[in-house]
């Protein structure tokens, strides 16, 4: 499963949801969305805005853990 | 969703939910004159001895009248409450179609066998034509494409 760390990056940045909703343009509840990992699919653009906010790479914001069976 | 097509939904909505209305009253009306304008041709024929079957058939199709008209608008006030929302799509209404999927063509069986129960004649004969297999089809089909929509738009939704 896909895990997003956007608050930990959000964190190290000492960034509020408030403000990158405003850097990156997208509404509060819709980050709110990716950042509780209820997103189902993220637009390439959507998350290139918000590494350019954060400055990081994808991979600071996603991370792959395989499903525990 | 753009206003001008939130308008043209509003509107549409509207507009279904007077013909369901008048829907209702006319059969109500029909109701009260087929029942007491007296034995003959279009009406109850009380002299039948196939009475009770007629009567039955009669209420039956009453009830899925109001049963349809309620279950049409519910769907189309299900639509005027998300539309504000900006979605037309609800799981709500995914039920409320499968649901209609099955009393549609029960309805129209019943319907089919208005004729015999509200004639003249003391007989009283079912009656089974294509009907009611064209409208189950043709609601499974609309039933099915809505929960196809719906479930996109729920994936929609939740890209960001």
């Amino acid at each position: 499963m896909i895990i997003v760390n956007l608050d930990v990056m959000m964190a190290r940045r000492k960034m509020s949801l408030n403000e990158l909703s405003e850097r990156v343009g997208i509404t509060v509840a819709n980050l709110s969305i990716l950042k509780t990992g209820k997103a189902k699919a993220v637009r390439f653009s959507t998350l290139g805005a918000i590494c350019r906010v954060l400055d990081c790479t994808p991979g600071d914001i996603l991370e792959y853990r395989p499903d525990e069976e | 969703m753009k206003k001008t097509s939130n308008r043209v939904f509003t509107a549409v909505c509207v507009f279904a939910l007077i013909c369901t209305l008048m829907w209702v009253v006319f059969y109500a009306i029909q109701t009260y004159f087929v029942l007491t304008t007296g034995s003959g041709d279009g009406v109850i024929n009380w002299d039948s001895p196939h009475i009770g079957r007629k009567l039955t058939v009669f209420v039956i199709n009453r009830i899925l009248i109001l049963t349809m008209a309620g279950l049409m608008g519910a769907f189309v006030f299900n639509i005027l409450k998300y539309l504000k929302g900006g979605m037309i799509f609800n799981r709500a209404n995914v039920v409320l179609l499968w649901v209609m999927a099955i009393v549609l063509p029960i309805h129209s069986f019943i319907s089919d066998n208005m004729g015999s129960a509200c004639s003249d004649a003391d007989q009283f004969d079912w009656m089974l034509t294509d009907t009611p297999f064209v409208y189950a089809i043709v609601g499974v089909i609309v039933a099915l494409l809505y929960k196809v929509a719906c479930d996109a738009a729920e994936e929609q939704k939740l890209t960001i």
